[in-house]
């Protein structure tokens, strides 16, 4: 016969682990926020607090507006179909700085910077000749379409006999940015 | 493709340029297998009552536990923000492979630590009787304020004891099997992608649980002048010897099978094998960690040639070389298998650094951990078998 004395510690143990159970459930109550789930595996309210951050990317029509003689320069282009941050930055402080210019003549567009070579860079605005910007996306690698312009950067400046292969601007001897010809 | 590709035309993903799990995820399925394998080793004795491995039986069970206390710690360090490993357990997705361990880690977990309350209960409250100052409180805490133990209630927690030994073998089995499970469903990668990956890694972490304990028996007998029991190191050298037969078995079969095959991954596998993994795979985990303790171990395990002593140090050299094998599987898995890109067509280096939170430092404290928390349950629990006239009814 198997009396209370007998299994008291697993009564011990049994309230022990649902002590321990009842206070992770306190603190998983603590930590899910209440929307947590409402709209999937995440906290609904998230989607509203990303709506509401300010938008990083600019359409390049924006760009346009201001920046009409590089819109004609890049219409039926092959580079018409890059978009103008990926050599010039997100310019986010330029627009809005341009915005309230058009409002008020006192206030002057500061220069572009010189790209600082970080394609990670925090640099606002820049323009950019250096030939590693060209060749972040003609460097001739495996995988590529075979219509795409793509390039063996050496072997290419030898045989288009550049004038200063180790320059920095070397493909600009050639080719122009906004318009690509030739 | 063709395997010169790999040279003349090298091509790697953005995506693969950088290995993402570091050495952290190479040191997390090794101590999850010590702890499925020290296990196994105790229920050898508790459930299929192999009373060679009555000695171990108790160390097994709580070097299980400090390694299973420690097998987190990786992943907490691999994280870089320790608590967003909260979210995994407050919200667990569904369809989250890692959530799922999180449910079989914590269950197997729970096992285990009943597990051992129950089985070291006796000592426990004999020392809050008797244990001086202070440490008589510190057990009369671990015994949860019940201070005595009647006939009924051992022979109730003997075969409880049981029942969880029973339960905690497929808890076990499930956690490890689970680990490899976790690389085996990445169907992008064919060097990780197959159904053989969960037996892989289970067959291979018994091996390293019992190696493990081994060394830990007789490192602990040496340092405590003990004389080892020389039925016991045989047959956990049997038992190591069948659980490694296995492993590289299913190992050999599994690289077999691709090759056989030789479907377009094999060529960047085969690559990889000899030469980002010459020395990882080819040297330490076949011949080195595989084939040689292979060899050395039937002399212990099956003949009684030379002098005990002699066997004894056969052991102990094999377990020391088969834990070199499943460091370096695990190794050649988790690092191996970012090595090459997706397109099959480059190879990526893997930066081994001492220093820094993934360093081969940080690693060796993690790795010291369990051994750290082992020594002081040792303090705090008798791990040696009691002496089965002082025997309270409680299996030991």
């Amino acid at each position: 016969m198997t009396s209370f004395n007998d299994t008291r510690h697993l009564w011990a143990l049994g309230a022990f682990l649902a002590a321990v159970g009842l206070v992770g459930m306190v603190v998983r109550r603590e930590l899910v926020p209440d929307d947590f789930g409402r709209t999937g595996p995440y906290r609904a309210s998230a989607l509203d607090d990303i709506a509401a951050r300010p938008s990083l990317f600019q359409a390049d029509a924006t760009c346009h507006a201001c920046h009409e003689s590089v819109e004609h320069e890049r219409a039926g282009t092959l580079h018409e179909a890059v978009r103008c941050a990926h050599c010039h930055g997100h310019a986010v402080e330029h627009v809005a700085t341009a915005r309230r210019a058009a409002e008020d003549p006192s206030i002057t567009l500061p220069p572009a910077a010189e790209w600082d070579g970080d394609f990670f860079t925090k640099v606002d605005l820049y323009v950019t000749k250096d030939r590693a910007t060209c060749l972040s996306c003609h460097a001739a690698v495996v995988g590529m379409p075979a219509d795409f312009k793509k390039i063996d950067v050496a072997l290419h400046l030898e045989e288009q006999g550049a004038s200063e292969p180790l320059a920095k601007e070397t493909c600009f001897e050639c080719h122009g940015g906004h318009d690509t010809a030739p | 493709m063709e395997y010169h590709a790999l040279h003349d035309a090298p091509f790697i993903f953005p995506n693969d340029a950088h290995p993402a799990w570091s050495i952290m995820i190479v040191i997390y399925p090794y101590i999850t297998g010590m702890v499925a394998g020290a296990f196994v080793v105790s229920t050898m004795y508790h459930v299929f009552h192999r009373e060679a491995l009555r000695p171990v039986a108790r160390l097994a069970v709580v070097t299980s536990l400090c390694l299973g206390a420690c097998a987190t710690l990786p992943l907490l360090l691999h994280l870089h923000q320790p608590l967003r490993a909260l979210n995994v357990v407050a919200t667990p997705s569904p369809s989250s492979a890692m959530a799922g361990f999180g449910f079989i880690y914590s269950f197997y977990m729970l096992v285990l630590l009943v597990d051992v309350w129950l089985l070291f209960r006796p000592a426990i409250v004999e020392r809050a009787h008797s244990a001086p100052g202070p440490w008589k409180n510190v057990y009369r805490v671990l015994a949860l304020g019940v201070l005595e133990i009647t006939p009924r209630a051992a022979e109730i927690d003997r075969k409880l004891i049981h029942a969880l030994s029973v339960i905690g073998i497929p808890a076990a089995c499930i956690l490890h099997g689970y680990v490899g499970f976790l690389f085996g469903a990445i169907k992008a990668n064919p060097w990780w992608s197959t159904a053989l990956m969960p037996v892989i890694f289970l067959t291979s972490a018994v091996v390293s649980g019992i190696a493990v304990l081994t060394l830990l028996y007789l490192f602990l007998c040496r340092s405590s002048r003990m004389e080892p029991d020389e039925e016991c190191v045989r047959s956990l050298s049997r038992l190591l010897w069948m659980f490694l037969v296995l492993a590289v078995t299913f190992e050999f079969a599994d690289l077999l099978h691709v090759a056989y095959e030789r479907e377009e991954e094999w060529y960047v596998i085969r690559e990889l094998l000899v030469t980002k993994l010459r020395f990882s795979y080819l040297t330490l985990q076949v011949l080195v960690g595989g084939l040689l303790p292979l060899l050395i171990l039937p002399i212990p395990a099956f003949t009684g040639v030379a002098s005990a002593a002699f066997r004894r140090a056969c052991t102990g050299v094999a377990a020391v070389l088969v834990l070199v094998q499943v460091a370096a599987m695990r190794w050649n898995v988790v690092v191996g298998g970012q090595l090459f890109s997706k397109s099959f067509r480059g190879f990526v280096d893997y930066p081994v650094t001492w220093l820094g939170r993934e360093g081969l430092l940080a690693a060796a404290v993690v790795l010291a951990m369990p051994m750290l928390l082992l020594w002081g349950a040792m303090k705090l629990l008798p791990v040696w078998p009691p002496n089965p006239e002082s025997d309270s009814g409680v299996k030991a």
